[in-house]
């Protein structure tokens, strides 16, 4: 029994040549417990990975439940406080310079409010305001003479020349 | 009726320990014989091929039974060998280690001649030494088609390989296959 022409131009030939030349090779069957040994292998690594995802859903609820009120009475560790400040500053800081920028806008405003409301409370502003509305008045007054004057001289009839 | 892979898988994934043995047995012989081919002992081929069948069984979930079990199998028996090839570096084994590490001898007929018998033995064991020094590249697609009747296009899901690139890796295999064998002094 020869060896296959790798090469041949015939395909099929090739094929065959070399599947007659596989079936030397001797078989190498799997020893009397291998199938056994496989199954329970699987079932115990399955089992035990079923046992470990439990206990870690436990454990993670278990922090979750205990871990944040623990965290809340006994003090955060340093390490949490900084991550926790370095999170927050980073993420707070656009809130800071716009509450700046309001409380800013608030500042002018009440200054303004106050020097206008000062102005009003003394009492030479009092006078002043009390002379200005009395001016006023009498200026109002003139004009409303001057005008009804100058309907009456107007509703005296046709000019006669 | 003998039940498909399919429906072994199906019971075997609602908890059914004997239908996952019924699949092992299917393919037992089949798995430790590529594995064989591919690393240098027997242990370590048992071993592989037991692994292959453990993270079949943890990965079952993600089987698609609108695919062949076999191909499945294979690419997951496929990667457990690349896997442990690539943690040990491993040398080309001699005959005499190989028949050492427990290998029986080739099959032979018993209507044969006991020198052609002789000679089917000799040819058997002379391959079993050139596969184990061609390249893996060419290996695993040689015995996944001569030795496991695949073709081509399951050869290449299996080692997520285009068609074109399976087709090319099996010339040049079957080529420096012939090559060690013709060195060894066997004719065509």
């Amino acid at each position: 029994m020869g060896i296959p022409q790798w090469n041949e131009e015939d395909d099929a030939a090739v094929e065959a040549a070399f599947s007659r030349l596989f079936s030397t090779l001797p078989a190498v069957e799997p020893s009397a417990g291998f199938v056994q040994n496989a199954v329970e292998t699987a079932w115990d690594r399955s089992a035990r990975r079923q046992r470990w995802l439990h206990w870690a859903a436990a454990a993670a609820a278990l922090v979750v439940v205990s871990g944040a009120p623990a965290v809340v009475m006994l003090g955060a560790p340093a390490w949490v406080v900084l991550t926790a400040a370095q999170v927050g500053a980073g993420a707070v800081m656009s809130l800071i310079w716009s509450a700046t920028a309001v409380a800013e806008l608030w500042g002018l405003m009440v200054s303004a409010g106050s020097a206008a409301a000062r102005v009003a409370v003394m009492p030479q502003s009092v006078a002043a305001l009390v002379a200005t509305e009395l001016l006023g008045a009498a200026a109002l007054y003139s004009l409303h003479r001057l005008l009804r004057d100058d309907v009456r001289f107007r509703s005296s009839g046709p000019l006669c020349f | 009726m003998t039940p498909s892979d399919a429906e072994l898988v199906r019971l075997a994934l609602a908890g059914s320990q004997e239908a996952f043995r019924t699949l092992v047995s299917r393919y037992a012989s089949a798995a430790v014989n590529v594995a064989a081919r591919l690393v240098r002992d027997r242990a370590l081929a048992e071993d592989i091929a037991q692994e292959a069948f453990v993270r079949a069984f943890a990965r079952l979930k993600t089987y698609d039974q609108e695919r062949k079990f076999s191909s499945w199998f294979f690419q997951v028996l496929h990667n457990v060998s690349v896997d442990h090839l690539r943690r040990r570096r491993l040398e080309t084994a001699s005959l005499d280690t190989l028949q050492a590490d427990g290998y029986p001898g080739p099959p032979t007929d018993p209507a044969a001649s006991p020198e052609a018998a002789a000679e089917r033995t000799a040819l058997g064991s002379a391959l079993t030494t050139a596969l184990l020094r061609i390249r893996l590249a060419y290996r695993e697609p040689l015995i996944l088609k001569y030795q496991q009747g695949l073709g081509v296009e399951e050869i290449a899901e299996i080692l997520n390989l285009p068609q074109g690139t399976v087709k090319t890796y099996l010339h040049r295999g079957r080529k420096e296959l012939a090559d060690i064998l013709a060195a060894a002094g066997w004719k065509p």
